[in-house]
């Protein structure tokens, strides 16, 4: 699901606005629709998940299902300048699930195929490193393979009814986002190694120590996507322009999110 | 077939309508397993086409498909055909369409295997493939696709909870 997190940063930055349409959010470089995001604590991977959820609900009309170990109370502080932006009825769409433990999350996504009239296009689960963290290699293999499985049945499912099995609402969509420690172990470095089995495509978010105004205040990150090799980055189709592979995120300490494309000679500097 | 001996191992080189192959699978497959996918590499979905291939001409699987499957999975190749011949995969789909594998293994316990990427609830899964990377299926992943290749998977339609409880089915319950 690669394309709608970089639709979803594009869309934040302001840049292109009118150029993006509701077809280029889900379909740029979308060849997989499995995304691993990856990144340290608080870097802002919740706020991306959030945008992305909110995106794919309010702009494409996808039912969104997210999953995430500690409830969400409020909007996320980058993301309240949206508020105005929001529709009640885009929201009704987002299904906000908060299971304990990693059997409740099994169960949650194992349980998705029951209940035909409210299947989800696009599933979220974020910090998936909370339920790992007491689980073997197992587990973390198991819900990765149920959620790629559920996925593909569902993409099949809405393939065989849609008009249009190329559309962006004719397929079922997958986000984990994963919260790396900053020392790793053996352990963790093979539940990292089992995951990436199963989402080739990854979008990082690394912290990012050099500033071009030359002065840092709050934190920025550095935000880019590794997929597997040999798929390259598609054309742009609104703007022919090759697509942006990496951007800047800068969080100010009010809360308040700043997202930046970085041209290939921007990204050299860093 | 032609087979071609060089350095004391045996190259198996066939011929297809489609295409030429040339193994040796083995460090084909030794490079995409290095690169630790959980789903098929394109050298082993060609093997399972043409074995589907001639499987659906002659009701048996030749010779060289044989030996192009113990070079390309090794030692669970042979387990895994014994599992197909004893009709031990069966796949269990939901009123809703969505579907499970369950695998009887050799010692009798059951096994579910998804459809769309390499999982399984057994020991060996989690120890060889997972841990060790030693290998890119188990022997009852392995045992599905041949059975989808020749057409001898029983399909048993099932309730959805039923079908909920096989996806479940967790490494431990087996122990």
């Amino acid at each position: 699901m690669a394309g709608l997190l970089r639709g979803a940063l594009r869309w934040y930055s302001g840049v292109e606005h009118a150029e993006v349409s509701t077809d280029s959010l889900s379909l740029i470089g979308d060849r997989l629709p499995y995304c691993l995001v990856l990144g340290e604590h608080a870097c802002g991977k919740t706020s991306l998940l959030f945008l992305a959820a909110i995106l794919a609900a309010a702009e494409e009309g996808k039912r969104v299902l997210f999953i995430s170990r500690s409830p969400i109370q409020t909007l996320p502080a980058p993301l309240v300048g949206l508020r105005a932006r929001l529709g009640p009825l885009s929201l009704k769409k987002i299904q906000f699930l908060y299971p304990r433990s990693s059997d409740e999350l099994l169960q949650v996504v194992a349980s998705v195929h029951e209940n035909e009239k409210l299947v989800p296009s696009l599933i979220i689960v974020d910090g998936l490193n909370e339920y790992a963290a007491t689980s073997g290699h197992h587990f973390v293999a198991h819900v990765s393979a149920l959620l790629v499985d559920t996925a593909a049945f569902l993409t099949e499912r809405f393939s065989a009814i849609s008009k249009n099995p190329e559309g962006v609402n004719s397929k079922c969509s997958v986000i984990v986002s994963l919260t790396l420690p900053s020392c790793t172990d053996d352990e963790t470095e093979g539940s990292l190694n089992v995951i990436e089995r199963y989402f080739p495509v990854r979008c990082w978010l690394e912290k990012d120590t050099y500033s071009p105004e030359g002065v840092v205040e709050g934190q920025n990150f550095r935000v880019y996507f590794s997929e597997e090799s040999g798929i390259e980055p598609q054309q742009d189709s609104a703007s022919g322009s090759q697509e942006t592979k990496e951007w800047k995120v800068m969080f100010r300490e009010s809360g308040e999110m700043t997202v930046l494309p970085l041209r290939p000679s921007n990204s050299g500097t860093m | 077939m032609v087979k071609m001996f060089h350095d004391g191992f045996c190259w198996s080189v066939f011929m297809s309508t489609d295409m030429f192959i040339s193994l040796p699978y083995n460090i084909i497959l030794r490079k995409q397993v290095l690169e630790m996918d959980a789903v098929l590499p394109s050298a082993a979905e060609e093997l399972l086409r043409e074995i589907q291939k001639q499987y659906l001409e002659t009701k048996q699987i030749p010779d060289d498909l044989l030996l192009a499957l113990k070079f390309m999975f090794g030692p669970i190749a042979v387990h895994a055909l014994d599992l197909v011949d004893q009709h031990s995969v069966t796949q269990f789909v939901a009123p809703s369409g969505r579907a499970v594998y369950q695998v009887i293994g050799s010692s009798g316990r059951v096994y579910s295997c998804f459809s769309s990427c390499h999982y399984c609830s057994c020991p060996a899964f989690s120890f060889s493939v997972l841990r060790k990377n030693d290998s890119l299926l188990c022997k009852h992943i392995l045992a599905v696709y041949l059975s989808q290749a020749t057409g001898t998977c029983q399909e048993v339609t099932t309730s959805a909870g039923h079908v909920t409880g096989l996806l479940l089915a967790k490494e431990e319950d087996n122990t």
